[in-house]
């Protein structure tokens, strides 16, 4: 193995170090902007700087190369790096002494985060070297997307997968992962590799940053009676590396209670019914005792562990997704909810900089706040509004602690409302090009009448946080007794429920005016048993989602009458510091993210919560795990000795904490095992090499070869339109391979994604191009009438015949190219041809 | 009477008004010189095609300004170059002559750039630095092949005056322009425009470490600071930001040109790491040493004498020179058109030792005639030009020895070029018996100064004009070839052949859509490039690769080759070869040809007479 990996390091190492410099580079040209604007933040952003630098400039670069004044090459990039840079240094100027003080007093906590990037990003590097495979799930078309805005020189990126079209999705993400991979010199296959551990380093490295700010605003911005030594920098450390492994690290319950059991065979079939996860609800034939036994990416599982049932009481067709961030590390997915994992990481510093202020928001930092929320509308749609609310929610913190009431006047209220409607118009004029052509799958929003969470399931899912935030809760309760405001709390939650009750009442009955839903309904009654068969079944439904209602409505209750705590509130005694009320709000926005999908869903092709489910728990994960490590914190080490908790409370929590991480870690560990040495055959003594460049998992030998021909006969200026097989989702053979790698449009591919992209638009975009690619490979000859007019109607330049298409068209067909079309690259049996004007 | 009408009309004539006008000397030698300077880069300028490098600047602004041109838009490496020739293409068309046009002119302007330092430098020294710029090999190529250096180094120059003009006056839109010259140089001009400041930033830290024992108002430190913090910066910065954008973007009529000015970053921070095929390392050095020996020979005079006077503009420029060095060995990207940044501060360092030089010898011990000096240098680069023509005899005798272990020596030649070179010692004895050492040393260098002047002078014709397509100069690894027109010529006679006129046939081309082909071809609008001549095709006219055959093409074809670009290797030469080379570029292992395209014209054409379509033909 020691041979494999230096062997491995001398290959692809400068690669490794040119794109590390390179994060470092786009660092160093935002710290600058970052340490003038976001000072409120006790590391003056410098944890937060490589995402905000990869912001800044990806976006510069982008709204350029949008409006015509850039074209997609590294000079430009380099030109965009020098206006951040640029803007940074004439906004900083004025406070240089400043800075310069700064990094002299805290170079340590520098060299430090340093550290902490390099060991995140180079950990993961190795990981994905050891498993680089670019199959399965929708890799494919996340590689296709790297690979067409590679490729594209002109903005918007044209989409690989339908020809004469712009992508249409959201793919910030993957212009930021394409800039770094044209920067550094990479192809696709292994851009993707790489931007996998950046996302992993950059949501390290800025949740460390946020735990750390937090803590350390303890000793700089609140003062109390009776406080011990301040927080000290390394305590602050400790914690920020815990919120990490919390963030990162940490996997749900669903191993040590489900899997675990499952494999090993000691669960008994009601032990197992009872947790009712889906393909481990039923004991196994035969026990493994070793995890290199265990079931083929048995730990996917785990992002499953939601189950619901139709009315008919059997399980639903599509199930819920309950992914949490290291179960995406471990599949690797470049999804945009990953990709806009670290830049939810910089919203949260934007909005703890926020709260940390001690004057209202300056214009600057309001365009950068709203560059951040369009950005992650951008990135992965669904989190714009989330930390829209979120900063808000700091904004109003903020005003509450300057009023010193426990209220919000009325003038507040009116600041929020016009505070989100510039951070919204902000965001919507600034990503104005991507939004103007923007068409999506969603068709509104509609009630969940039919699926609701089992508690013991949610356990499963979020139990390691609701443990540890139960506790901070807990303790939150005792220190702030007398203070709280119990009657608002209450009547919030009611006014709370009435609105979602109201509103799902409201939305059913104008989703009823829709004549397709409409018919659903009717269908889902009817197969049933009817309107009033069900109605039993119905409230039964509701009732099993009762506890969880009443343990998130709790929560949020208790959040609210601690944030709103009534006290005689005189100079430097507010019931709290302003990191618990931020940590509270993060407590309190995730109980609200995760009780929503038992209520609503947002409306797309699936017309089920799926997708509802899988964002808004994504980002609870991310809120209550930063949540918990401040929440461990405050119990274990806080500063001020009157309200800490008994040396026994502190250590029954200290002894659950560390049963939580093992149990969490477990996850982990053992998923990246399988992933490494079971999956790759090193377990059983295969000596699989290292590498970082998947393509050869999706093509090999001839296939490859002739994929890369084709690549570097087509310059980046060509339009030119290629057509391969159609493949379908998640194409276990492959199809579509070519034009991802290569990003060279083709005809179609992955029709359902295309038709969940482009919504309404699909059936006038798409037409007849299914049929007409089987007809231009089947047709046996290449003058018949229909065969031309594919062609001329596409504009194909390229036909792709490989080992996919023999196995996918009648042989005849294929032959006609051979006597008729010029090969341009060929290797083995897999041939590509060009097609000439005539 | 006749007296007095006589009187009475000169009463009448109005009074004659008269300017006196006065030519001083300076000011003639230095119209002598802008002639000079004029007629060495502008003579004969189209005289050879362009090179690959040269078409793709051109062809840049060619595309821009004819939108029908076929072919895509190449991203330039100077966008100043790009809106000067495109601005001249809109208004003049394009001719090879136009190509180099503004860049000549730029190359012009920075022969004169002396003048600006002239109350530092002197007079002499100014003219002799602008005498020695003019004849200068680097200036000259730099010049007369779309050089992208010169650009920056013109800015650069001008951005240090108006920042001299800044810190003398405090007159804060000598600040702005300096900022916006600054710009200029990073984003606008040359790729390794950001190296060039770096030379610039080295030399004055040079001069600052060596001033620090200076009277503290005169210490560079100190009146820099003041200088910062006076800096209009907003102002600055914004002038530079609307002057890169401005030109960026070819006074916004073509607003993707601002992916040109990253582009012009990014080129320069690749040449960090890459080094082109067949440069070598180092190569502005090797460039200068064989193509300047009188700059570098004086000049290391001057960098002594202008330590020792301890001045800061002396202590600047060996700042300059030293820095210069130490990019030409660290910037790989280095290659010989950046001999400029030596060339700058050798030819202020050598002027002001040769105008030392020049001044009278006054010596209390001696009495030295005005006319001792002169002669004795006469007689001095007289016997140096013997010495040369023998030693050239010498050489050539040497370079035709077949076997190493037997060397043809030419003894009698040595010999004689060797007494030559004892006259001159005798000479100097001579002449210091008679009119002292000092005169005696100062005849002799002015004679070497002047012989080698004249080496340096003709050897800059050489490689500028003369061997521009020679890869046996040092100077052009890939030479282009100079008749590469006669393509065009084959191409225009096809056409008439085919249609009567001179740019209307539509035909392929397997060449890069930026290249020297790509630029002879540019009239044709219905010209397309191809990566791959199909094989079905039946155009009048193919241009391809010398790979490609017609074999399986769909019409018979007739095909006439024509070369592209020369080189030759440098390790082929034999020691016996060395002294030739170095004194002649000639040697006996010819360049290869490394590149050829091949015409194809359909036969049916080849041969008929042209066809007539009653429009007036004009070649």
């Amino acid at each position: 193995m020691a041979d494999l990996f230096f062997n491995w390091l001398g290959r692809e190492g400068g690669v490794v170090v040119g794109w590390w410099l390179l994060l470092a580079a786009a660092g160093a040209m935002a710290w600058p902007l970052g340490f003038r604007l976001l000072g409120g933040l006790p590391d003056r952003a410098y944890s937060l700087a490589r995402t905000l630098g990869l912001l800044l400039i990806a976006f510069v670069f982008w709204l350029a190369a949008s409006l015509g004044l850039f074209q997609n090459t590294n000079g430009s990039v380099i030109l965009a790096a020098l206006v951040v840079l640029l803007i940074g240094l004439i906004l900083l100027l004025p406070r240089r002494q400043d800075f310069g003080d700064w990094v002299r007093a805290n170079w340590k906590y520098m060299l430090f985060v340093e550290v902490l990037f390099a060991v995140l990003f180079f950990g993961w590097v190795v990981y994905r070297a050891c498993a680089p495979w670019l199959t399965g799930t929708e890799k494919p078309m996340e590689l296709a997307f790297t690979s067409a805005i590679q490729r594209s020189l002109t903005f918007p990126p044209a989409d690989p997968w339908m020809s004469g079209y712009a992508i249409s999705y959201y793919h910030f993400g993957y212009v930021m992962a394409a800039v770094l991979g044209n920067l550094v010199g990479t192809q696709a296959s292994m851009t993707f590799n790489l931007m996998i551990p950046t996302l992993f380093a950059l949501t390290g490295v800025g949740v460390f940053g946020v735990v750390y700010n937090l803590l350390r605003s303890r000793t700089l911005g609140h003062r109390r009676k009776g406080a011990l030594m301040p927080t000290s920098r390394k305590v602050a450390i400790a914690f920020g590396l815990l919120g990490v492994v919390f963030v990162l690290l940490l996997g749900n319950f669903y191993t040590v209670l489900v899997e675990i059991p499952y494999q090993s065979g000691s669960a008994s079939e009601d032990y197992l019914t009872f947790w009712d996860v889906e393909e481990r609800d039923q004991p196994i034939d035969t026990p493994r005792g070793s995890v290199n036994d265990w079931n083929h990416w048995w730990w996917f599982r785990s992002s499953r562990v939601i189950r619901d049932y139709d009315l008919s009481g059997a399980p639903a067709g599509i199930q819920p997704i309950d992914e949490f961030p290291a179960f995406s590390f471990v599949l690797a997915d470049m999804h945009p909810h990953v990709l806009a994992l670290p830049f939810a990481v910089l919203a949260l510093g934007l909005a703890l900089n926020l709260l940390l202020t001690d004057h209202d928001a300056t214009r600057e930092q309001l365009v950068l706040y709203g560059l951040t929320v369009g950005g992650l509308i951008f990135l992965n749609t669904w989190d714009g509004p989330i930390y829209l609310a979120v900063l808000l929610g700091a904004e109003a913190l903020r005003c509450l602690r300057r009023n010193a009431t426990g209220r919000l006047a009325r003038a507040d209220w009116l600041a929020l409302l016009k505070m989100g409607a510039i951070l919204l118009g902000l965001a919507v004029v600034l990503y104005a090009p991507f939004l103007i052509g923007f068409r999506s799958q969603l068709g509104g929003i509609l009630p969940n009448v039919i699926h609701t969470t089992r508690i013991h399931q949610f356990f499963m899912m979020f139990g390691p946080f609701l443990l540890i935030l139960g506790a901070f809760i807990g303790v939150e309760v005792w220190r702030g007794r007398g203070e709280m405001d119990w009657r608002l709390a209450r009547n919030v939650i009611l006014f709370a429920l009435a609105v979602l009750i109201l509103g799902m009442i409201a939305l059913g009955l104008i989703a009823w005016l829709r004549p397709e839903i409409r018919g659903a309904v009717y269908s889902i009654v009817d197969a049933a048993g009817g309107l009033f068969a069900q109605v039993g079944v119905l409230l039964n439904i509701r009732l099993a989602g009762l506890p969880l209602l009443l343990l998130l409505g709790g929560l949020i209750l208790l959040v609210v009458a601690r944030l709103f705590g009534r006290a005689a509130i005189e100079e430097d005694e507010f019931p709290y510091a302003s990191a618990t009320g931020f940590a509270l709000l993060l407590v309190g926005a995730g109980a609200v993210l995760a009780l929503l999908p038992d209520y609503l869903y947002l409306r797309d092709n699936f017309m089920v919560r799926i997708n509802t489910m899988f964002k808004l728990y994504y980002q609870t994960w991310l809120l209550w795990a930063i949540a918990s490590a401040y929440g461990a914190y405050t119990i274990l080490f806080d500063v001020e000795w009157q309200i800490r908790p008994s040396a026994a409370v502190r250590t029954v929590f200290g002894v659950g904490l560390a049963i939580i991480l093992v149990a969490g870690l477990s996850y982990t560990a053992l998923a990246t095992y399988s992933r490494t040495m079971v999956e790759s055959g090193r377990a059983g003594g295969a000596l699989a090499a290292l590498t970082l460049d998947g393509a050869s998992s999706l093509a090999r030998g001839d296939d490859l070869a002739a994929i890369r021909c084709l690549q570097d006969l087509v310059g980046r200026d060509e339009d030119v339109v290629l057509v391969e097989a159609l493949g379908t989702a998640y194409d276990i053979q492959g199809r579509g391979r070519v034009s991802a790698l290569t990003g060279i449009p083709t005809l179609l591919q992955w029709e359902g994604h295309e038709r969940q992209w482009r919504g309404p638009t699909y059936d006038a975009a798409a037409g007849t191009r299914a049929a007409d690619i089987e007809r231009l490979y089947n047709d046996p000859s290449m003058l018949s009438e229909d065969v031309r007019r594919i062609v001329q109607q596409y504009g194909i330049d390229y036909i792709y015949v490989g080992a996919q298409e023999r196995a996918n068209y009648d042989s005849f067909g294929l032959i006609k190219f051979e006597t008729v079309l010029t090969p341009v690259c060929q290797s083995g049996d897999t041939v590509v041809y060009r097609v000439g004007t005539d | 009477m006749m007296d007095t009408l006589k009187q009475t009309e000169a009463g009448l004539r109005p009074e004659r008004i008269t300017i006196p006008v006065a030519v001083s000397l300076e000011v003639a030698l230095w119209i002598g010189l802008l002639v000079l300077a004029l007629c060495l880069r502008l003579a004969n300028l189209d005289m050879a095609a362009l090179s690959d490098a040269e078409a793709h600047e051109a062809l840049a602004a060619w595309r821009f300004v004819r939108l029908d041109a076929a072919g895509s838009m190449p991203l330039v490496h100077s966008p100043l170059t790009f809106v000067l020739n495109s601005l001249l293409f809109s208004v003049a068309g394009a001719s090879d002559l136009l190509a180099r046009l503004p860049t000549a002119l730029l190359g012009l302007g920075l022969v004169f750039t002396p003048l600006l330092w002239r109350r530092e430098l002197g007079r002499v020294t100014a003219l002799l630095a602008g005498l020695f710029l003019t004849f200068s090999a680097a200036m000259l190529v730099d010049a007369r092949t779309l050089s992208p250096a010169i650009g920056s180094m013109l800015l650069a120059v001008l951005g240090l005056w108006l920042f001299r003009q800044f810190v003398r006056t405090k007159r804060p839109i000598a600040a702005v322009l300096a900022t916006m010259s600054a710009a200029g140089v990073l984003l606008l001009s040359d790729p390794a425009g950001f190296v060039l400041l770096a030379i610039l930033g080295v030399a004055w830290l040079f001069a600052s470490v060596l001033s620090a024992e200076d009277a503290p108002q005169t210490r560079p430190g100190v009146w820099m600071r003041v200088a910062l913090a006076a800096w209009p910066w907003r102002d600055a910065i914004l002038a530079a930001i609307v002057l890169v954008a401005i030109f960026g973007t070819v006074f916004l009529l073509y607003p993707a040109g601002l992916t040109q000015v990253g582009d012009v970053l990014a080129t320069g921070l690749h040449g960090i790491v890459s080094r082109p095929e067949g440069y070598l390392a180092a190569f502005p050095i090797w460039v200068t040493l064989l193509y300047e020996p009188l700059l570098w020979v004086v000049g290391v005079f001057g960098v002594w004498r202008a330590l020792r006077q301890g001045a800061f503009l002396g202590r600047f420029l060996v700042g300059w020179l030293v820095g210069g060095l130490l990019a030409s060995i660290l910037y790989a990207g280095a290659g010989p058109e950046y001999a400029l940044w030596l060339v700058i501060p050798l030819a202020l360092l050598a002027a002001d030792v040769v105008a030392d030089l020049l001044r009278p010898v006054i010596d209390p011990i001696w009495s030295v005639p005005g006319w001792a000096v002169p002669i004795l240098a006469m007689g001095t680069a007289a016997l140096l030009a013997v010495s040369t023509i023998n030693f050239v005899w010498g050489a050539r005798r040497l370079a035709t020895t077949a076997d190493l272990a037997a060397v043809q020596v030419d003894t009698l030649h040595l010999l004689l070029g060797s007494m030559s070179l004892l006259l001159i010692v005798i000479l100097f004895f001579l002449a210091g018996s008679l009119w002292g050492t000092r005169a005696a040393l100062k005849g002799i260098a002015l004679g070497v100064v002047a012989f080698l002047f004249v080496q340096g002078a003709a050897s800059a014709w050489r490689v500028a004009v003369t061997n521009l397509d020679n890869p046996v100069e040092l100077w052009h690894v890939h030479a282009a070839n100079r008749h590469l027109g006669l393509l065009r010529e084959t191409v225009d006679e096809i056409s008439y052949r085919d249609n009567g006129t001179a740019d209307r046939m539509a035909f392929i081309a397997q060449v890069p859509e930026d290249g020297a082909v790509a630029w002879l071809l540019r009239d044709y609008t219905d010209l397309r490039f191809v990566s791959e001549v199909d094989r079905r095709a039946t155009d009048p006219l193919i241009v391809a690769p010398e790979t490609f055959r017609p074999d399986t093409l769909g019409a018979a074809y007739v095909g006439q080759d024509f070369y592209l670009t020369k080189t030759w290797d440098l390790g082929s030469l034999r020691w016996v070869d060395v002294p030739l080379w170095l004194l002649y570029r000639e040697s006996s292992v010819a360049p290869q040809v490394s590149g050829r395209v091949v015409v194809w014209a359909r036969e049916d054409l080849y041969g008929l007479p042209p066809a007539t379509t009653g429009e007036e033909i004009v070649p």
